[in-house]
């Protein structure tokens, strides 16, 4: 034999180097060194660490096509079958596929919306009343060094559906992988997080996961370079914060894009120089609010920015739309300015190949002529046609669209106590002042049925009232005590203040309300009180309408009645109408049997700017309404 | 009851691990290693050629700007640049070179008051948990934290040099681990403890050219004391010459690449003569691999290295033959 002995220690190599699979392995193996005391930490800790995974278990999803070909992964969020999964899964296989879960059944997908600039894609999974979930957990707080686990279905391994763990390390975090596609604006991964954890073929679109089982990631790829599509123990997953924020996108069954300033920064000088504009379209929304080249970018979208790559990570996990503030210094002055971003556009989508094949002529078995003459008659043959995934920054299904903007507002409805207790408050008699600039600006009593009627009095503070009524009738304005207007039928119900309050009244407290208003859309993703939200407009029979944000997660998770997968929460209102003022809505707090807003500000614009505060309101949760209340 | 320093570990990293599952934020034992290490590791840019990369990882070993890396291309361009954790850039020079631990050592202009100490004695043994901190893919961009791998020590070997098949030229101590650093970028990078010592530097990339498999190693800080010390040890010298083997068989080979491999003609004094293989044997095995033609017996020709005793079964007429040949240099006829 050759050099004996070389083969054998390359075989040792390799055992030791694929087999050592720490922790237990060693516990075990040197137990006589270990008191009994300590091996039952150990124990209580891997028995920790698998109660978790079971707990999470059931809610990864191994996502194929309708013909049951390719596989990815993909991790169910909510109990109703909705899950997160990336583009590039659900790309190859259309608007529909077949979903396996660890029961070791398959469940029929439809594709919700996607975004295929981030990479993500939202599909339902149907089938079963109650899907198993797991809760989206917080990734701005993920360190290096945190454990990770990834789930999913590497190589399509699972037979039976169920998914791999794989347990590392986070080994990055806040990481760049640029996109792909002509433009470059596919499948751009900003701000997200590496991992040492196994990520393979099959692992796309699977949760990563933290210690407590929440989801904090969505798994997408990874460095493979040189060698094959093989784990070389640098994955990337997408940060759960980016997906929320686009949640409300692609819930609207929306194509998302992604939000863009037209224009480009630099470093300039070593680290901990300036970051400065090297290019900016003159067009643009941008350099209309003045900025310019060489202008020194500070602060975007609350962050502070300390390189160009910073930027340029931060920008990629907004979308188009997204309000945005810039600050930036000019000749050692500060200007700022707060805008939507601009949509960055995809690449134009490719037609179809269309495929051409040659009529074999009769009689010479369809060969060409020498000469090539006379060439054989070519047909086109279309490819067959696919379901369209949608178009950049439109509503794909406007079925799906309002499907989604009614399960917001049911969520809300189960967050504020569910249908059972709300069915049973017939209204609300608020008192409270409005401070402006912290002098009482008004004084204002109120009660409302949740049938839609309502009645409030206002005192303003040189001492004149308002009294406006509505009794499901007519539309009184009693203006120091006389009626000074008189709106009936009909009439009455086209005035927006009757309007709105009816839509407002009847969508959050109502009777199943929130399917009656006759247009409800979710309208895509906002930032509302510097959160992810989901912006739906309801608008009735008479053209009056209302704009109502809803948080992606609540922002008080203390509240939460029962876990429930994301819970969402009202943010903010604005009737539809000239003034643009806005309710915001700070704080709730049980009153009665559910719960109910106790702080809420006057707010206007994008930035929300704070113009009243609402204090000192007692709410009382109505059992029986008093008719009279809306009479005289 | 004394415990052995791994299991001592095992038992501190699973209690934080457990305490993670119900504590909010005491999930990361390995926070403060990673932190302190962040600051003692280094991003190097050089040449690159072809698909050699330019880029490598580095790790400070003294207060006055010494650095450590492993040998790579990018060592041999006019311009060697060090970025710091906190983004500053500084051209390095390479002062010195060991050819037998393919390691080399820098230097800049610059107080480095952050640094590893090198220990004289082995850090790390089997079982302990370690993290590989390295610019893998050069994915830290400016001012970015390096990656961290996490990792089991599993052995520490000594690599054989076979200088000839280039797998590598080191012939010392490696550490060996599960975590995966070979990866462009990474040579260079720190392997450190859970408690922020330096176990090793990650080697150069060592690469099977026949398994395509890549060797996750590193050097020991033993070894690095030892290379900045002065105290290296001397290049071995492989173990027989260099040289192409020869056997003294020529084989029949008109019938093309794919024929079986029968022997056509043995040269007189040959090892295979003197092994007594003879003409129309049909060769079977040829070492270690198996050979059913032509091309079999070439490519496992190709693998042999003067001076390995190899077997070489043949198939004659009906019976099968073990032979021992030592393989000779092709210039020694």
């Amino acid at each position: 034999m050759r050099k004996p002995g070389t083969q054998e220690r390359k075989l040792r190599t390799f055992f030791f180097i694929y087999s050592c699979l720490p922790l237990f392995l060693i516990a075990i193996s040197v137990r006589a060194d270990i008191s009994s005391e300590d091996l039952a930490k150990v124990k209580a800790l891997e028995q920790a660490r698998i109660e978790t995974i079971e707990k999470v278990y059931g809610s990864v999803v191994a996502i194929y096509g309708m013909t049951r070909k390719g596989g990815g992964s993909g991790v169910l969020y909510d109990p109703e079958g909705y899950a997160l999964t990336n583009y590039h899964v659900v790309k190859g296989a259309g608007v529909a596929g077949w979903g396996g879960l660890a029961d070791g059944k398959m469940y029929k997908w439809k594709l919700i919306g996607i975004d295929p600039g981030g990479d993500l894609a939202i599909i339902k999974l149907e089938g079963k009343k109650s899907f198993p979930y797991s809760e989206l957990g917080e990734s701005d707080t993920v360190r290096l060094g945190d454990f990770a686990m990834a789930m999913g279905n590497p190589f399509v391994l699972a037979e039976d559906q169920t998914p791999t763990v794989t347990l590392g390390i986070v080994s990055g975090v806040k990481r760049w992988q640029g996109g792909t596609g002509s433009t470059g604006t596919m499948l751009v991964y900003g701000n997200c997080i590496q991992i040492d954890s196994s990520i393979n073929p099959g692992n796309s679109g699977g949760p990563l996961f933290n210690m407590k089982g929440e989801v904090i990631g969505i798994n997408g790829r990874g460095s493979f370079e040189e060698r094959g599509r093989v784990n070389v123990g640098v994955g990337y997953a997408i940060s759960i914060n980016q997906a929320k924020t686009f949640i409300p996108e692609m819930m609207a069954t929306k194509v998302a894009q992604h939000g863009t300033l037209d224009a480009t920064f630099g470093n300039r000088g070593d680290f901990g120089g300036k970051v400065v504009c090297t290019q900016v379209n003159l067009d643009s929304k941008a350099a209309k609010n003045g900025l310019d080249l060489g202008d020194h970018l500070v602060r975007f979208a609350g962050v502070d920015i300390h390189s160009a790559n910073e930027f340029t990570n931060l920008i990629s996990t907004l979308p188009a739309g997204w309000p945005a503030e810039l600050v930036y210094e000019r000749d050692g002055k500060r200007h700022s300015f707060l805008q939507r971003l601009d949509a960055l556009p995809y690449p134009k989508a490719k037609k179809p190949p269309v495929r051409v094949k040659p009529v074999p002529k009769k009689g010479d078995g369809g060969g060409e002529d020498k000469d090539g003459n006379n060439p054989p008659k070519k047909v086109q043959v279309k490819a067959p046609a696919r379901p369209s995934m949608g178009e950049p920054g439109k509503i794909r299904d406007a079925k799906l669209n309002r499907q989604s903007a009614e399960k917001v507002i049911r969520d809300y409805r189960a967050f504020l106590g569910g249908e059972a207790k709300i069915a049973n408050v017939k209204g609300f008699h608020e008192t409270g002042q409005v401070l402006e600039n912290g002098k009482v600006a008004v004084k204002w009593e109120s009660y409302v049925a949740t049938d839609g009627r309502w009645m409030e009095n206002v005192l303003l503070n040189d001492g004149s009232t308002t009294r406006l009524t509505w009794d499901g009738k007519s539309f009184r304005t009693i203006t120091n005590g006389k009626v000074t207007k008189e709106l009936k039928g009909d009439d009455a119900l086209k005035d927006s203040s009757v309007g709105q309050g009816r839509i407002m009244g009847k969508l959050l407290y109502g009777p199943k309300g929130w399917a009656w208003p006759k247009k409800l859309t979710l309208e895509g993703s906002d930032r509302c009180q510097n959160r992810a939200a989901y912006r739906i407009r309801a608008e009735d029979e008479h053209g009056n309408a209302v704009l109502f944000w809803f948080s992606v997660d609540d922002p008080q998770q203390g509240l939460r009645p029962v876990a429930k997968g994301l819970t969402t929460r009202l943010l903010k209102l604005q009737p539809v109408r000239e003034n643009p003022h806005a309710v915001s809505y700070i704080e709730f707090a049980k009153k009665g049997s559910i719960l109910d807003p106790v702080r809420k500000q006057v707010v206007i614009g994008d930035e929300e700017k704070i113009i009243a505060e609402v204090v000192d309101s007692s709410v009382k949760v109505l059992t029986e309404i008093d008719d009279k209340m809306f009479t005289n | 009851m004394m415990l052995t320093r791994p299991i001592q570990l095992t038992i501190v990293l699973c209690l934080a691990l457990s305490t993670a599952v119900q504590a909010e934020r005491k999930d990361n034992p390995f926070a403060e290693a990673i932190d302190a290490a962040q600051d003692r590791c280094v991003r190097l840019y050089g040449a690159g050629i072809g698909r050699e990369k330019g880029y490598a990882s580095g790790i400070i070993v003294s207060p006055s700007g010494h650095i450590i890396t492993a040998q790579g291309i990018y060592l041999s361009g006019a311009r060697l640049r060090v970025a710091m954790r906190d983004g500053r850039i500084y051209e390095a020079k390479v002062e010195r070179r060991s050819e037998s631990l393919q390691v080399a050592l820098l230097k800049i202009d610059a107080k480095t008051p952050k640094y590893f100490e090198l220990s004289k004695k082995a850090v790390v043994t089997k079982g302990d948990w370690v993290m590989s901190v390295s610019n893998a893919f050069k994915v830290a961009d400016r001012g970015e934290a390096l990656s961290v791998n996490l990792g089991v020590i599993t052995m520490r070997a000594q690599l054989d040099a076979r200088h000839r098949t280039q797998d590598v030229d080191y012939d010392g101590d490696v550490l060996m681990f599960d975590a995966i650093t070979s990866n462009p970028g990474a040579s260079g990078g720190a392997v450190v403890t859970a408690d922020g010592k330096l176990a090793g530097m990650i080697g150069k990339l060592i690469a099977s050219t026949s398994t395509n498999t890549r060797l996750n190693y590193a050097v020991p800080a033993d070894q690095l004391r030892k290379f900045m010390d002065g105290e290296e040890p001397k290049k071995v010298q492989p173990k027989v010459a260099e040289g192409d083997p020869f056997l003294g068989i020529r084989l029949f080979k008109l019938s093309g690449k794919r024929a079986p491999a029968y022997v056509d003609r043995v040269t007189s004094g040959s090892p295979a003569a003197k092994a007594g293989i003879r003409k129309d044997d049909l060769v079977l095995v040829l070492g270690s691999e198996v050979v059913r033609s032509v091309r079999d017996y070439d490519e496992a020709f190709k693998e042999l290295h003067p001076g390995d005793e190899i077997e070489i079964v043949v198939r004659r007429k009906n019976t099968i033959v073990r032979l021992s040949v030592v393989v000779a240099k092709e210039s020694d006829e």
